[in-house]
């Protein structure tokens, strides 16, 4: 422990002219309400934020310069013999060095902050509300920093400076493990779990930090005096662990989007219109960090299919329960008709040629399943499931009050809400034709309303 | 028991081959030298047997252990002067000193800075700040602090003026004396260690030419003469340069 | 003891210049019996030769009765001087002479010159200065 302590101070002490300039750059802090180009008023929070800006600039610089001379330096420049030569164990060498390096930023920052601190500079009300209101959290955060730049420093460092091949090969297994992950990231934005790439990423980026950390360590103990060695030891330990938490990242997104129809807490189950026995059953699934994904469920056989996100992809059925489609999003900005065949208990989902250009306010299907109509904002269309054959398009004004159903195979009739008005009016539309007014009638302000299946608005 | 075994050592780089079948025993309170030209292994050899530097082939034992496994304990009874001055350049020699007192388990300040002021070396300088000589000098004081009982000294001479090297010849000598302690020393300076090595190893190329004792060597080269007029090597300078030259061979 | 002088270039042994170094400094009185001898350190600190080899030549001396160590004291050179037996000295002359001998005629100096300069020598080594 002594040696430890020894060693860390020694280093400390080697740097003692780089504290002395945080020292000074402390100082300069405190002139800055003085400058005559800055806002006036406020002058504590200014000296405040001045001081959290170079503390801001200066820690990490210092950690990167730190991380990378501590070690790797002296293993280039053959200077680690001195204390390899003692009786000083690689790991004891090694935690001396590394705590030196993460000390003499820390120790830098609070010389940064500290003439700002004196003069009474409001730290506490920047951070009002941030963090949770803890006040251990911020610095407890920076340190933490502190330690993942020097660990990353030192291990680029030796990478860097050992001029090896072994290089390519890092960079080779870092473009994989950045593949991994954006597609772990790619899979939980499409679902739309935030909280499930925060959680993901904090994980992996834990992860990484003790990795560098024990692989630099292994690098030093194995390396010692031989900066190649060193360099193949510590890709050799990195990689594995960060690629194996790469790929334990992209398995965590698709088992967060995997969750399966019994997980779902407080389900919310939707009876069809038609006569079959699906029903959709939607709601978020348990310890999946806020998915909500949709379900497909048939009751008479238990069997169920996830269709989509619960807010998202609520499907359309046929009348007669043959046929159920929906809007899937295999891409960020692309959208798709899906459509389940409800007759055969062996049937998948299927891509249906129809492919939407904007994002349908209002979808249905035809009684025995064969046409779908879509409702854009400022246009009304009518597909063939099978071949996605546009058979009808009909132009409007653009509303978002619109409600749809079929009459028939061949009919659609479509109920509007006239803007500003209580008034609503009713138009078929025909295969191959054009949109006929039916009618109009008038309701009370306010009311919900909706189209049953025979066509009849009702409140 | 031999302070220094080394069994077969071999070490490369990559395809190079910078040792090869080296086999080696320094007894205790022996001095080898280590003679070799320029990459001709000397360095790694010793940062071999220091525990610096994994070997590729063969086994190294340093005072009876693998100094690979066991280095931080050997270093306590291991005082070591590199080729290249590495100590800390922004530490003075005393403050140098006063980190290896909490690294050892003993450590004689007092004779540390006894050896510094009789070799005329600014206490309070930073260490990267002192001559070349003064550099040396300082490394060899820090490796007798811990009272070694073997030293092991890569080329400590190496651009030293008359001045220095006398002073490192004699606090060497005067160890010697004192303690008994083994020495094993690689060197370009043939005339300044042979008055002290009783035993020489030549490598040349990453090979051992020869390891053994001194005087018998040099009796053997002075026998070789045929007739009066035969130049035979006399001096450890001219059978090293002997060694060197092409066809040449060591006398039975 | 200024007159001992190591040459690595001398044929002979370091141990074996020491030795004879020693024993030709008795012999020209340069050293007197009783005298003491400077210790092992500090010869070999000295001439930066290796301690082992000091000590080598010093036992060899004990050996020969030329010093002796006094317990606790140090080394000296031995009261009573022993005689070399007749053949060692008779050796060690003849080696002497015929180097001496061989020195004068490649420097081209007469039988007269080298037996005078020879007669020189004796005087100043007599006189011991």
């Amino acid at each position: 422990m002594t040696a430890l302590v020894a060693l860390v101070s020694s280093e400390l002490r080697q740097r003692r002219l780089l504290l002395a300039a945080s020292a000074l750059l402390g100082l300069f802090a405190l002139a800055a309400p003085l400058l005559p180009s800055l806002p006036a008023g406020q002058p504590g929070e200014l000296l405040a934020a001045t001081a959290l800006a170079l503390l801001a600039i200066w820690t990490p610089l210092l950690a990167l310069a730190a991380g990378a001379t501590a070690l790797a330096g002296e293993m280039a420049d053959r200077r680690l013999g001195f204390y390899l030569a003692r009786p000083l164990s690689t790991w004891k060498i090694w935690a001396g060095k590394m705590a030196a390096a993460a000390l003499l930023p820390l120790l830098a920052g609070a010389l940064v902050l500290l003439p700002a601190a004196l003069a009474g500079a409001p730290f506490a009300a920047l951070f009002e509300g941030a963090f949770g209101g803890s006040s251990l959290l911020a610095p407890g955060l920076a340190a933490a920093a502190v330690v993942a730049l020097v660990a990353f420093a030192h291990a680029a460092a030796i990478a860097l400076r050992s001029r090896r091949a072994w290089l390519l090969l890092d960079l080779a297994a870092l473009a994989v493990g950045a593949v991994l992950v954006a597609e772990g990231v790619r899979v939980l934005r499409h679902a739309f779990v935030p909280d499930a790439v925060t959680a993901g990423a904090s994980a992996l980026t834990a992860l990484a930090v003790v990795a560098l950390l024990a692989a630099g360590a292994l690098a030093v103990h194995r390396g010692r005096g031989d900066l190649a060695a060193a360099h193949r030891t510590l890709s050799l330990a990195l990689w594995p662990a960060v690629l194996a938490g790469a790929l334990g990242f992209l398995l965590f997104a698709r088992w967060v989007v995997a969750a399966p129809i019994d997980s779902l807490e407080l389900p919310r189950v939707r009876t069809p219109h038609g006569r079959a026995s699906w029903v959709v059953v939607g709601g978020q699934a348990a310890h999946r960090f806020g998915y909500r994904p949709l379900f497909l469920f048939d009751a008479a056989t238990g069997r169920s299919v996830r269709i989509g996100l619960e807010w998202f992809s609520w499907p359309a059925f046929a009348a007669d329960g043959s046929r159920a489609v929906w809007l899937a999003q295999p891409q960020e900005r692309s959208q798709e008709v899906r459509s389940l065949d409800l007759t055969r208990a062996d049937a998948h989902p299927r891509r249906t040629p129809i492919a939407p250009a904007g994002w349908p306010q209002w979808m249905e299907l035809s009684p025995r399943g064969e046409r779908l109509a879509l409702l854009q904002r400022d246009r009304l269309l009518l597909y063939g499931v099978a071949d996605g054959r546009l058979l009808a398009a009909v132009r409007l004004a653009p509303s978002s009050e619109r409600r749809l159903t079929f009459l028939d195979e061949d009919r659609v009739r479509l109920v509007e809400k006239q803007a500003r008005a209580k008034r609503f009016a009713v138009s078929d539309l025909a295969l191959g034709g054009r949109l006929e007014p039916r009618g109009r009638f008038e309701a009370p302000e306010g009311v919900r309303w909706g189209v049953s299946p025979l066509g009849t608005a009702s409140s | 028991m031999a302070a220094i075994e080394l069994r077969d050592l071999g070490v490369r780089y990559g395809r190079r081959t910078a040792l090869a079948e080296v086999s080696l025993a320094v007894p205790e309170r022996e001095v080898c030298a280590v003679l070799g030209r320029n990459g001709a292994g000397k360095t790694s050899l010793v940062r071999c047997l220091l525990g610096q530097q994994r070997p590729s082939a063969g086994e190294v034992r340093l005072l009876g252990e693998d100094p690979w496994r066991a280095r931080a304990r050997l270093m306590d009874r291991v005082g070591v002067v590199p080729e290249v001055p590495d100590a800390p350049p922004g530490l003075s020699a005393r403050e140098l000193s006063t980190l290896l007192r909490r690294v050892h388990r003993r450590w004689d300040d007092a004779a540390v800075r006894a050896r510094l002021e009789r070799f005329d070396v600014p206490l309070g300088q930073p260490f990267g700040r002192l001559s070349r000589g003064q550099k040396t000098l300082v490394q060899l004081a820090l490796a007798l602090g811990h009272e070694p009982e073997l030293l092991v000294l890569d080329d400590p001479t190496l651009g030293l003026d008359a001045l220095a090297r006398r002073a490192v010849l004699e606090e060497l000598v005067g160890e010697l004396a004192d303690r008994g302690v083994t020495v094993l020393l690689t060197t370009h300076d043939l005339a300044g260690v042979e008055r002290i090595a009783n035993r020489v190893a030549v490598l040349r190329d990453g090979r051992l030419l020869l390891a053994e004792e001194l005087e018998p060597l040099k009796e053997r080269y002075r026998g070789r003469a045929a007739s009066p007029l035969d130049v035979v090597p006399l001096t450890l300078e001219e059978i090293f340069l002997s060694l060197h030259e092409t066809a040449a061979e060591v006398p039975a | 003891m200024p007159l001992l002088r190591i040459d690595p270039a001398d044929p002979r042994p370091i141990w074996r210049q020491i030795e004879e170094g020693v024993q030709n400094l008795v012999a020209a009185r340069r050293l007197a019996p009783g005298d003491p001898v400077p210790s092992v350190r500090d010869l070999a600190r000295e001439l930066q030769v290796n301690p082992g080899t000091v000590a080598k030549a010093y036992q060899r001396l004990v050996d020969g009765g030329i010093l002796a160590v006094r317990r606790g004291e140090g080394t000296y050179v031995a009261d009573a001087l022993p005689k070399p037996t007749d053949g060692q000295r008779t050796q060690r002359l003849d080696e002497g002479a015929a180097r001496y001998a061989g020195v004068a005629a490649t420097l081209g100096a007469t039988r007269g010159e080298a037996v005078e300069r020879l007669r020189q020598a004796w005087t100043t080594l007599e006189r011991g200065s």
